[in-house]
């Protein structure tokens, strides 16, 4: 043995047959000597195939036991000489001899019809056999050209869904109010055109104060999170959902309640009056119009009673509104006029229902009235507030309704 | 307070996929990927060389949670493009993968993993034996529109030519032997293997399946242990996959009264680098490996091997495992391993062969090779 097994030397290079070798030799000492027990493979062999349930023989291990059955049949050898003459009588076996002799013939004679069955019967039997395995044959390729045939057709059903999905993929990128798939993220968007979140949690102060003593809430579509730690800040106990990913990740870190979802799918699963409060602030009019129907009717499902619905939106009232917020966001399908929602709140038999125009436009953005108190001045001022009216309506709009 | 949309919008992926569309892409199918699967792997590292030329997707019928990232489902292929190529693996039958491949006309460059023969498994599994005799017929079915056809090794090779596919290019996979051996063994089991199981261990790993003859082995450790007196251990690591056949064999070992063979089941690399550092020699009696990634994994920890000459094996290992023949029975493997166990001068020249078995199969970049036979049909 070398001392540095990196160096072997040509000597070392054990011939591995040889190792084989030796090692069959091994086992033949060790049967001579007795020490293995003769069938001790085949032993284990048929413990192991116990344990493993009985399985089917192969079709080919059964042929090659019918073709040895039927060579046995074959060689079955018809003669008066297989006929046993012993007997337990004295005399007996004479007798028998005597009465074989005497009847040769017709034992012959029977035997030799025997045989002529017995082959006659033997090669029913293999042409049984090869029906057998004829029919298999045409089985198994019967059944593949069927299964070519299905597969086929579905690799046709394949090619047409996956043409109609196509189609309908960009149908929906073209139909305008249809959802948006950003490549930009939400938080961005939001802090671009929303303002900070300081800006919104004083906005939303009064807001979330109506939910005192509503737990539990959810907020739907929770955005940046500001009105939920108002909540959470006023001791209400509050869950968000909300699509978008990145949001929900930073809501989490931030260790708000929240999960991914969709606002009306996941309304749909929770308990029948098991709420106190539903947020939805800025929301709604990204909802189809199907949608804010089947709100109302959830929300008023699933609070209890004395439960509140808390949401905002943009005013359509206001024109001003159509030349900022609403367009701005390439996810707004439409908005929802208030007098409609609160139809809708009405008709769902909420018990109060109050209506709150918020976000007043500035007054550096609106009409000025003429100087001058002159019936003409007048006349064009009052003109011009009623132009104000329709075009600088307040920006938003919240409903507070209670079941 | 910002978007909640009424329904999912469209993915990023298939927008992405959709502004491609138009490209030449090749892309990859597999009818299962999951973490670790050989298969996936090696598709994944396929397609970031692949990506160097085009676009190269991963798409799969059956994706676990932990790959849903990396590999895409088959339906969020395209339908809207046939320019590109369909890099196929095979290595079971799956009907939605058949119908599939059946309706693009992109021409196929077959990937061959090998489909294990059916017989294993009929009684075991009559449904997952189906699907591999659907395998099988699949590859006749398609063999006109392949148009480069690949096998792992000389033996799968030439399970395709005997369907009637020409000039198959032999690729053995991309292998990493050496990235086991770079993880950080886990300390809680070197800790266990080194105080509480003492003397010889021995190691298998792979899944518990019928044609791994994991049953056989546990006869040869009977046979070792009563009739050669053997003190040794051995590790069963792998997955799971057939409870009939697992539990069948898990029966064997409590019926034959053999506390010294444990069935570990599936571990991570950390725990499975600790226990190839231990191993006394890797033993496997499988009868049908297409090409059996952990043989090389073994060689980079110096572990000797012990395994039939069955199927890729001997390609595999080449000369650097004792080889038994494909009839061995449970006294020849017993004896084989008692040897193997006893004998440190065998066990250090396998160890020695097996580092220049390595050597040359580590030598050639199957990536580069793929990527010279694809550029040969474009």
């Amino acid at each position: 043995m070398p001392s540095d097994p990196t160096h072997e030397s040509a000597a070392d290079r054990a011939d591995l047959d040889t190792v084989i070798s030796e090692l069959k030799a091994r086992i033949e000492e060790r049967r001579v000597a007795g020490e293995y027990p003769g069938d001790l493979e085949a032993t284990l062999d048929a413990h192991f195939d116990r344990l493993v349930g009985v399985r089917p023989r192969s079709s080919p291990a059964l042929h090659a036991e019918l073709q040895e059955a039927l060579q046995e049949l074959n060689q079955v050898g018809f003669s008066r000489a297989r006929i046993d003459p012993s007997s337990r009588l004295p005399g007996g076996r004479l007798i028998h001899r005597t009465m074989s002799r005497a009847l040769s013939r017709q034992i012959d004679g029977v035997l030799s019809q025997l045989e002529q069955q017995n082959h006659l019967v033997s090669h029913a039997i293999a042409l049984l056999g090869d029906i057998a395995t004829t029919l298999g044959n045409e089985f198994d390729t019967k059944v593949l050209q069927q299964l070519d045939d299905v597969q086929v057709r579905l690799a046709e059903q394949v090619r047409d869904v996956n043409q109609i999905e196509h189609q309908v993929a960009e149908v929906r990128e073209r139909v305008p109010g249809n959802a948006v798939d950003a490549w930009y993220g939400q938080d961005h968007f939001t802090a671009s055109f929303r303002g900070g979140s300081d800006d919104l949690r004083v906005r939303y102060a009064t807001l979330a104060e109506q939910l005192v003593g509503c737990d539990p809430v959810i907020d739907l579509g929770f955005g940046r999170g500001e009105f939920m730690e108002l909540l959470t800040e006023l001791g209400v106990r509050v869950r968000g959902v909300e699509s978008d990913t990145q949001l929900v990740t930073s809501a989490r870190g931030r260790g708000l309640d929240v999960e991914q979802g969709f606002a009306i799918e996941y309304l749909r699963k929770v308990e029948p009056a098991s709420l106190g409060g539903i947020v939805m602030i800025q929301v709604i009019e990204h909802l189809s119009p199907q949608h804010v129907i089947d709100f109302v009717e959830l929300a008023a499902e699933k609070l209890r009673p004395g439960g509140k619905v808390v949401l905002e939106t943009i005013n359509p009232a206001s024109l001003y509104t159509y030349a900022r917020a609403f367009w701005l966001d390439p996810d707004h399908a439409r908005p929802v006029h208030p007098n409609f929602l609160e139809f809708l709140f009405r008709e769902a038999e909420f018990a109060k229902i109050a209506i709150e125009f918020r976000s007043p436009v500035p007054e550096s953005e609106r009409l000025m009235p003429l100087p001058g108190d002159d019936p003409q001045t007048r006349a064009i001022n009052e003109n011009l507030e009623r132009i104000g009216a329709l075009l600088f309506g307040d920006q938003d709009y919240a409903v507070i309704a209670t079941r | 307070m910002t978007i909640t949309r009424r329904e999912p919008a469209v993915p990023a992926e298939r927008r992405e996929r959709d502004r491609r569309s138009g490209e030449f892409g090749i892309h990859q199918i597999l009818a299962a990927a999951s973490p670790r699967d050989a298969i996936t792997t090696a598709a994944l590292e396929y397609r970031d060389v692949l990506r160097k030329v085009g676009p190269s997707e991963v798409y799969a019928r059956h994706i676990a949670p932990a790959s849903a990232g990396e590999v895409l489902p088959l339906s969020a292929y395209g339908a809207g493009s046939s320019r590109g190529i369909l890099v196929y693996h095979s290595s079971i039958g799956e009907p939605m993968v058949s119908a599939f491949l059946r309706s693009r006309p992109e021409p196929i460059v077959l990937v061959y993993h090998n489909i294990t023969p059916a017989k294993y498994f009929v009684g075991v599994d009559d449904e997952f034996a189906q699907l591999l005799m659907l395998g099988r017929h699949e590859l006749e079915v398609i063999r006109d529109r392949v148009v480069l056809s690949i096998a792992a090794s000389q033996f799968n090779a030439a399970e395709l030519e005997a369907i009637g596919y020409e000039d198959v290019h032999v690729i053995p996979p991309v292998v990493h032997p050496f990235r086991l051996l770079q993880t950080e063994p886990d300390a809680p089991t070197v800790k266990y293997l080194d105080r509480e199981l003492h003397g010889p261990l021995l190691l298998f790993v792979g899944q518990l399946l019928p044609h791994k003859r994991v049953d056989l082995l546990v006869k040869a450790m009977h046979v070792a242990g009563t009739y050669l007196g053997l003190e040794a251990r051995l590790l069963l690591v792998g997955q799971n996959r057939f409870a009939s056949y697992a539990d069948a064999v898990a029966a064997e070992i409590r019926e034959l009264n053999l506390p010294n063979v444990h069935v570990v089941g599936s571990v991570e690399d950390a725990r499975l680098a600790a226990m190839y550092r231990r191993a006394t020699a890797f033993v496997t009696m499988s009868e049908h490996e297409g090409f059996c990634v952990p043989l090389l994994e073994s060689l980079a920890f110096d572990v000797p091997v012990l395994a039939k000459a069955c199927a890729a094996i001997p390609e595999t290992v080449g000369d650097a495992g004792l080889l038994l023949p494909e009839w061995a029975g449970a006294e020849l493997i017993a004896e084989a391993i008692d040897r193997i166990v006893a004998d440190e001068a065998l066990r250090r020249v396998l160890i020695e062969r097996g580092r220049s078995r390595l050597q040359e199969l580590t030598q050639a970049d199957a990536r580069v090779s793929l990527l010279q036979a694809i550029g040969s049909v474009l």
